[in-house]
C-alpha cells in the first residue's frame, strides 16, 4: 500500500455510493449480512480500494460462516490498517487530516476502527482471540505511546476476559499517563485475575495514591495481600474498607476469610455473623458459617445456616457440598447423597460458563 | 557441644536440635536425572521422579534405587536408565545397577519396595509413563524382569503406587494411581495460561486417567481387578498413593491425590478373599475436597496420627497459591479440613509441594511433616510471579498442641531445587531418620540427619508370619511417658517414592517403651511390654522379638 492508497481512503464517495453503502451498513445492523454483502460488494466494484467496506465485508462473510473468505479478507484489510498507523508515525500530523476527513465523512467508522487505527477490536468480536492480540501487539509496536488506543483497546481485552493483553495495554496507558488513576486500576484488577499479586499490589497502591480510598479498591488490595500471604496486611485494608463502607458486609465476609486464613476460626464466625447481618442475601459469609459450625460439631446448627445461604442464593453449590458433610454425619445417607449430586450438577453448570481462558488459567 | 549444634547457635538457628547436611558430594550416588527438556513444553516433562530406600541385599542397611525419566529428544548414546546403589555404610555408596540386573530405561516415576512373594526380601515395582517393571528379587543381590509373567504390563501413565494386604489373604496387593491419558505424539493443541503467560498444558487439557488394582494371587502374578473393585469407575489425574486404616477397621483403605479432579478415599469394604470391593467415600468423607468442595492440585500424599488420637490423619501437598491440606481424621471414615488451624496453610501458600511425609525427625516424640517442593513452570522465574521455579523443602516441628511451626531454615533446608519425590530411613544407622530427595535435572538431595538421635527412641521391623511377610498394614500404638503414639506400617507413600521399612519412634525423655501393642493384618494382636530405648528390634508375628540390636 502506497501513500496514494490513503488518499483513495479519504476521498468521498459519491452521493449515491455514498447511500448505498450506508443502506448496505443499515442492513448489516440489522442483521441481513446477505443483504449487506451485496451492498458492500457493490461499493467495492466501484471503489475496490475502499476500506471501510472491505472491513464490513469481512464481517459479513463471518457471521454468514464464510470464514475463509472472511479471513482472507480480513488479512488483508488488517495489513493495510497496519500500514495507515506506520504512515502516520511516518508522516506525522501530515496524516492526520485524511483521518479526520474520513472520519467526518463516516462516523459510523470512527469507533469502530480509524479511532482506534486497528482491526483487533474486530477480530475480538468474531471470537479470533488470537489474531486480535497479535493485531494489537503489532500496532502497540509502532505505537507505544498512542494511551487513548491502548486504554480502548485495554478495555476492550478485559472486557472479552483476555486478562493478559489487557495488562499490556494498561502498562503502555500508565507509562504516557501516570496520572490515569483508572487505567492504574485497571491494571491491578488484571493482574489480580492472573493472580500476578505484586505487580498488582503496585498498581493499586498507586490507585490508592492518586484516588484516595474507596471500599472496593481497599477490598482489592486486600484480598492481593491475602494472597500474597500478607494476612495482616489484609485485615487491616479490610477493616478500613469496612469503616468506608459501615453497612456493607462484604468487608466483613473478606475479615472472615483472611482469619481463617490465619486459623483463627472463633474471630472469623463472628466476622461472618456479621457480614450476613448486613447483608443477608450474601450466600457466602452463611456457606463459611455453616463450615466453622460443621467444623465444631455443631450439625443441627451448620444445617440450619446452609439452608439459609441456599434461601440467600439457590444456586450457591458450595453450600451443597457443606449440606452434604452434615447429612453425612447427621447419618442421612440419602439426603447426603442427594446433596452431592446437587452440588455436583450447580459446579458443572457454573463451570461451563466459565471461558477457555478461565479454566486454562487455572493452570 | 557437637558442632552441628554450635553452628546452629552462631547462625541463630533456633531451637531445633538437629539439622540436614546434603552430603551428595562425594558419596556415590552420581545420577543426574534426565526429565524431558529443560524449556517443559509438555506435561509429561514436569511430574519427576521418587527413590526407594530398601535393603535389596539383606544386609541390615538401606540401599537406594533412584529413577531416572526420559525424553521426548534424546541425544544419541545409551538412554537414561534407574540406578540401584548399594549403601556402604557412612553415606558411602556404590552403583550396582548392572550386578543386580537392573536399569530400566523406561520413561520411569516412581520406585515401591516391598515382598511380593513373602519368601523375606524386597521385590521392586517400578511405575513408568509406558509399562511398568516388576522385578523379583532373586536373594543373590539380583533381580529378573518378571512383569509380563506377573500381569502387569501396561501402557498408561502411571504414578504412585503403594503396596498391601486389600483381600487379607497373606500377600502384598498393589494399587497403581494413573494420571492422564498421554500420547507423546499427539500432545494437546490448546494454548494454556498459567498467570498469562503460555505455558505446558496441565491437565485440565487432558482426560483423566483410569487407576489400577491388582490382586496379588501369591504366585508371583496379578489379576487385574480395577473394575471389579469400584476404582476405575471413576477416573482422577492421580499422583500420590497411600494406604491406611482410615476408617478405623482392620482393612486397609486406599486415599489417593489427584491433581485438580478432587481426592479419591477409597474405603476397604472386601469380606472375603479374592474379591476386593471399595467404597467411594471421597466426597462425602470430606477428605475428597476443600472448602466449598473445591479440588485442589493434589500431588503427594502420607498418613499419620499427627495429634495422638490413634487414627491416621492425611497431609497432601498441591500447586502454589493454594495451601497444603492436613485432614484430621475425626473416625468413622469422616475428615476435618484443619490445615490454617494446624498453621500449614497460610505457611505453604507459595510453594508447589510433591513428596511429603509424617515423621518423628528429633525422636521428640511425635510427628514432625516434610513437604519437598519445586514449581513445574520455568516460567515463574521470568516475571513477578509471587513463586520461583526452584523452591527450598520444608520442615514442619510438631508443637504437640495441634499445631506445626515452620523450622526449614533451622533445619537446614534452604537450598532451591527442583525437588519431586522423597524417600525416608536411616541410610547411616545412627538412629534417626536422613531423607532423600529426587530432583529433577540434578542429583539427589542426600539429607543427613544429624542430631535428630539425641533423644530416645526405639524402631520396630515387623515380620509378618500369618499376616503379608512385610507386616505391612500392622498398626503398633506405643506407650511411654504418659503419652501415646501409632503408626501403621506401610509400603509407599509420599509421592513415587518407598521408604525404610522399619517403624521408628522417638521417646522424647522416656528411657524406654512402655508398652508396645501391634495388631497384626491377620487379626493377631500382641502387647510387649519395657522395650529399652536405642534399639531395632525384629518382631515375628506370633513369635515376638526374634532379634534387637543398636
Amino acid at each position: 500500500m502506497t501513500f496514494a492508497s490513503i488518499v483513495l481512503l479519504a476521498q468521498i464517495l459519491t452521493p449515491g455510493e455514498r447511500a448505498s453503502f450506508e443502506q448496505a451498513i443499515a442492513l448489516h445492523l440489522a442483521s441481513d449480512f446477505e443483504g449487506a454483502l451485496r451492498g458492500y460488494e457493490g461499493t467495492l466494484g466501484a471503489r475496490p480500494d475502499f476500506l471501510p467496506a472491505r472491513l464490513y465485508r469481512a464481517e459479513a462473510l463471518w457471521l454468514l460462516g464464510r470464514r475463509d473468505e472472511a479471513r482472507e479478507t480480513l488479512s488483508r484489510v488488517q495489513e493495510e490498517l497496519f500500514l495507515v498507523r506506520v504512515l502516520r508515525r511516518t508522516f506525522g500530523e501530515s496524516a492526520d487530516p485524511l483521518a479526520e476527513r474520513v472520519a467526518e465523512a463516516y462516523p459510523l467508522e470512527r469507533n469502530r476502527f480509524l479511532a482506534t487505527g486497528t482491526a483487533a477490536l474486530v477480530l475480538l468480536s468474531m471470537g479470533e482471540l488470537e489474531e486480535a492480540i497479535a493485531d494489537y501487539r503489532r500496532i502497540a509496536s509502532i505505537d507505544p505511546e498512542d494511551a487513548t488506543l491502548h486504554r480502548q483497546l485495554g478495555g476492550a481485552f478485559a472486557s472479552a476476559k483476555l486478562f493478559s493483553p489487557a495488562v499490556e495495554a494498561f502498562e503502555r496507558v500508565v507509562v504516557t499517563d501516570p496520572g490515569d488513576a483508572s487505567s492504574w486500576r485497571q491494571l491491578g484488577s488484571g493482574n489480580l485475575v492472573l493472580q500476578r499479586w505484586e505487580p498488582a499490589i503496585d498498581a493499586l497502591e498507586k490507585v490508592l495514591g492518586l484516588a484516595g480510598e474507596d471500599a472496593g479498591l481497599l477490598l482489592a488490595l486486600g484480598y492481593t495481600y491475602e494472597r500474597m500471604p500478607n494476612i495482616e496486611k489484609a485485615l487491616d485494608l479490610y477493616r478500613r474498607a469496612a469503616r468506608l463502607a459501615p453497612d456493607s458486609g462484604r468487608p466483613h465476609y473478606r475479615i472472615g476469610r483472611a482469619l481463617m486464613t490465619q486459623g483463627k476460626l472463633e474471630g472469623a464466625e463472628k466476622a461472618f455473623t456479621k457480614a450476613s447481618s448486613l447483608d443477608p442475601k450474601m450466600p457466602e459469609p452463611l456457606g463459611f458459617l455453616g463450615e466453622i459450625q460443621l467444623r465444631r460439631g455443631d450439625t443441627e446448627l451448620a444445617l440450619r445456616t446452609l439452608e439459609s445461604a441456599l434461601a440467600a442464593d439457590p444456586e450457591y453449590f458450595e453450600a451443597y457440598y457443606h449440606l452434604a458433610q452434615v447429612h453425612r454425619r447427621l447419618g442421612r445417607a440419602d439426603e447426603a447423597r442427594a446433596a452431592l449430586v446437587r452440588y455436583e450438577e450447580l459446579k458443572r453448570k457454573k463451570r461451563g460458563v466459565l471461558s477457555q481462558e478461565e479454566v486454562l488459567a487455572l493452570r | 557441644m557437637r558442632l552441628g549444634a554450635l553452628l546452629l547457635l552462631l547462625s541463630g538457628g533456633g531451637e531445633s536440635p538437629f539439622r540436614f547436611v546434603d552430603v551428595v558430594e562425594g558419596s556415590g550416588v552420581d545420577l543426574v536425572t534426565t526429565f524431558g527438556s529443560e524449556e517443559k513444553r509438555f506435561i509429561i516433562e514436569y511430574t519427576g521422579t521418587g527413590a526407594a530406600l530398601t535393603d535389596y541385599d539383606s544386609d541390615s542397611d538401606l540401599d537406594l534405587y533412584l529413577v531416572n525419566g526420559s525424553a521426548i529428544e534424546l541425544p544419541p548414546g545409551a538412554p537414561p536408565r534407574d540406578r540401584l546403589y548399594r549403601n556402604e555404610g557412612g553415606f558411602r555408596f556404590t552403583d550396582v545397577t548392572e550386578a543386580a540386573g537392573l536399569g530400566d530405561t523406561g520413561w520411569g516415576g516412581g520406585a515401591l519396595a516391598g515382598d511380593v512373594d513373602n519368601d523375606g526380601d524386597p521385590d521392586l515395582l517400578v511405575t513408568n509413563f509406558g509399562s511398568n517393571v516388576l522385578y523379583r528379587n532373586n536373594g543373590d543381590g539380583t533381580f529378573a524382569d518378571v512383569t509380563a509373567p506377573a500381569g502387569l504390563e501396561d501402557g498408561r501413565w502411571h504414578s504412585s503406587a503403594a503396596f498391601g494386604d486389600l483381600d487379607s489373604d497373606g500377600f502384598l496387593d498393589l494399587y497403581i494411581a494413573n494420571h492422564a491419558v498421554y500420547q507423546i505424539a499427539e500432545p494437546p493443541k490448546l494454548p494454556c495460561f498459567w498467570k498469562g503467560i503460555q505455558i505446558a498444558c496441565g491437565p485440565l487439557a487432558h482426560r483423566p486417567e483410569r487407576h489400577l488394582v491388582y490382586r496379588n494371587r501369591g504366585d508371583f502374578s496379578f489379576a487385574d481387578v480395577s473394575a471389579s473393585s469400584g476404582v476405575s469407575a471413576k477416573p482422577g489425574f492421580g499422583f500420590g498413593v497411600v494406604m491406611d486404616h482410615f476408617d478405623d477397621d482392620s482393612r486397609l483403605d486406599v486415599y489417593v491425590a489427584n491433581d485438580l479432579s478432587g481426592n479419591f478415599l477409597f474405603l476397604n469394604r472386601t469380606t472375603a478373599e479374592s474379591r476386593i470391593v471399595f467404597e467411594d467415600a471421597s466426597a462425602l468423607s470430606g477428605a475428597g475436597f476443600v472448602e466449598g468442595g473445591r479440588e485442589q492440585a493434589g500431588m503427594g500424599v502420607d498418613s499419620g496420627d499427627f495429634n495422638g488420637d490413634g487414627r491416621p490423619d492425611l497431609h497432601v501437598t498441591n500447586f502454589s497459591d493454594d495451601y497444603n491440606t492436613l485432614y484430621r481424621n475425626d473416625g468413622g471414615g469422616l475428615f476435618t479440613d484443619v490445615s490454617f488451624e494446624a498453621r500449614l496453610g497460610e505457611a505453604t501458600l507459595p510453594y508447589l509441594g510433591w513428596g511429603t511425609a509424617f515423621a518423628d525427625f528429633d525422636s521428640d516424640s511425635d510427628l514432625d511433616l516434610l513437604v519437598v517442593n519445586g514449581h513445574i513452570y520455568p516460567e515463574a522465574d521470568r516475571f513477578q510471579s509471587g513463586t520461583s521455579y526452584a523452591q527450598g523443602n520444608l520442615l514442619f516441628e510438631n508443637e504437640g498442641d495441634g499445631t506445626f511451626r515452620d523450622v526449614s531454615a533451622a533445619v537446614g533446608l534452604g537450598a532451591k531445587r527442583l525437588g519431586r519425590g522423597a524417600a525416608l530411613g536411616d541410610v547411616d544407622e545412627d538412629g534417626d531418620l536422613d531423607v532423600i530427595v529426587a530432583n529433577m535435572h540434578a542429583l539427589p538431595s542426600l539429607l543427613r540427619n544429624d542430631g535428630g538421635n539425641e533423644r530416645n527412641r526405639v524402631r520396630f521391623l515387623l515380620l509378618g508370619a500369618g499376616s503379608n511377610r512385610d507386616g505391612v498394614g500392622a498398626r503398633v500404638t506405643l506407650e511411654s511417658g504418659g503419652r501415646s503414639q501409632t503408626r501403621t506400617a506401610k509400603s509407599g507413600g509420599g509421592y513415587l517414592s518407598s521408604h525404610d521399612p522399619r517403624l521408628h519412634f522417638g521417646l522424647g525423655e522416656a528411657r524406654a517403651a512402655e508398652r508396645v501393642r501391634i495388631r497384626w493384618p491377620s487379626g493377631e494382636s500382641e502387647l510387649f511390654e519395657t522395650l529399652a530405648s536405642g534399639r531395632t528390634y525384629a518382631i515375628k508375628e506370633r513369635v515376638g522379638v526374634v532379634a534387637e540390636r543398636p
